[in-house]
């Protein structure tokens, strides 16, 4: 572990490269351009009549752990009437002004556009690799497409979904994104690692 | 241990805080007897050996407050459900 980020700086974002073995990556992660994000909070009393607003605006929201999309917007269920909500090519204060057409005064809307870093996990290997820190079962009988879950990997809050059979989507919260991206980078690099999107960290 | 949030689904028991016993209820403190309720509220706890409704806050997950029957023996969980009342405790 030392060896492979002794030259990086543990407050800056790992750098983009292949890491571990040479040849093709077992583990891929792309640091998504940062979409606009918002919560999604059901007023007191007010979550099903949310749900049923969204839905008729084009957004079904999953009424638990679980992602949608719809109407250019993709929504993971956080808590109990709570859903973080990402979208792209807006703004995060067009996103929020989006969501309160689609539920006027069914919930407290906040822009979050900053605060994550959206992180796109694939790979053959990289179910492997985040069984190392990920203690939820990501057995696809148990954390299938569509799947949701709000955790600690290695002591930092994450969301994270399985967006389709291939590919998990993390947030992390931007100002623990550099202790996120070590730990993956020294759990993925045994099957080679390829990072991008984080620049010259 | 794992604790299975009626949200978020079985987890361990590293997300979440432990405050303690579920039966103590918030005294009425307009009684007259007001001062010693308190103390028994704020104080005294049964210390059982066996199953046992406690309060968990689910701190990592989805933020929301659980009543877990644990058998303080063998720490096995019987019961989860939300704390509270109404939509709280859905
Ligand atoms: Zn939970």
């Amino acid at each position: 572990m030392s060896d492979l980020l002794e030259h990086i700086a543990p407050t800056h974002l790992v750098p983009e490269g292949h890491y571990g073995p040479q040849g093709s990556a077992g583990v891929t992660a792309h640091a998504v351009e940062t979409p606009a994000a918002a919560t999604l909070v059901a007023r007191k009393g007010a979550t099903a009549r949310l749900i049923v607003a969204c839905a008729a605006a084009g957004l079904p929201l999953a009424d638990g752990p679980r992602v949608s999309a719809g109407a250019g917007l993709e929504a993971a269920g956080t808590a109990p009437g709570r859903w973080l909500v990402l979208a792209e090519g807006v703004s995060g204060a067009d996103l929020v002004a989006r969501l309160a057409a689609m539920a006027p005064g069914l919930a407290a809307i906040t822009d979050q556009s900053d605060a994550n870093l959206i992180l796109d996990i694939s790979g053959e290997k990289a179910r492997a690799a985040l069984a190392k820190g990920v203690t939820v079962d990501l057995d696809p009988t148990a954390f299938a497409a569509g799947d949701a879950a709000t955790t600690t990997v290695s002591h930092v809050g994450v969301t994270f979904w399985r967006r389709d059979a291939d590919t998990y989507r993390f947030a992390v919260g931007r100002s623990f994104a550099p202790a996120f991206l070590r730990w993956l980078t020294v759990s993925a690099a045994e099957y080679g690692f390829a990072l991008s999107g984080t620049g010259r960290g | 241990m794992r604790i299975t949030c009626p949200y978020c689904g079985a987890r361990s028991s590293h997300e979440f805080a432990y405050l303690g016993d579920a039966a103590p209820t918030r005294p009425d403190p307009s009684a007259p007897d007001a001062a010693e309720a308190f103390h028994a509220y704020v104080y005294e706890r049964d210390n059982p050996a066996g199953p046992m409704d406690e309060l968990w806050y689910h701190s990592a997950g989805c933020r929301r407050w659980l009543k877990v029957t644990r058998d303080t023996r063998t720490h096995a969980i019987t019961a989860v459900a939300f704390a509270g009342t109404g939509e709280a405790a859905r």
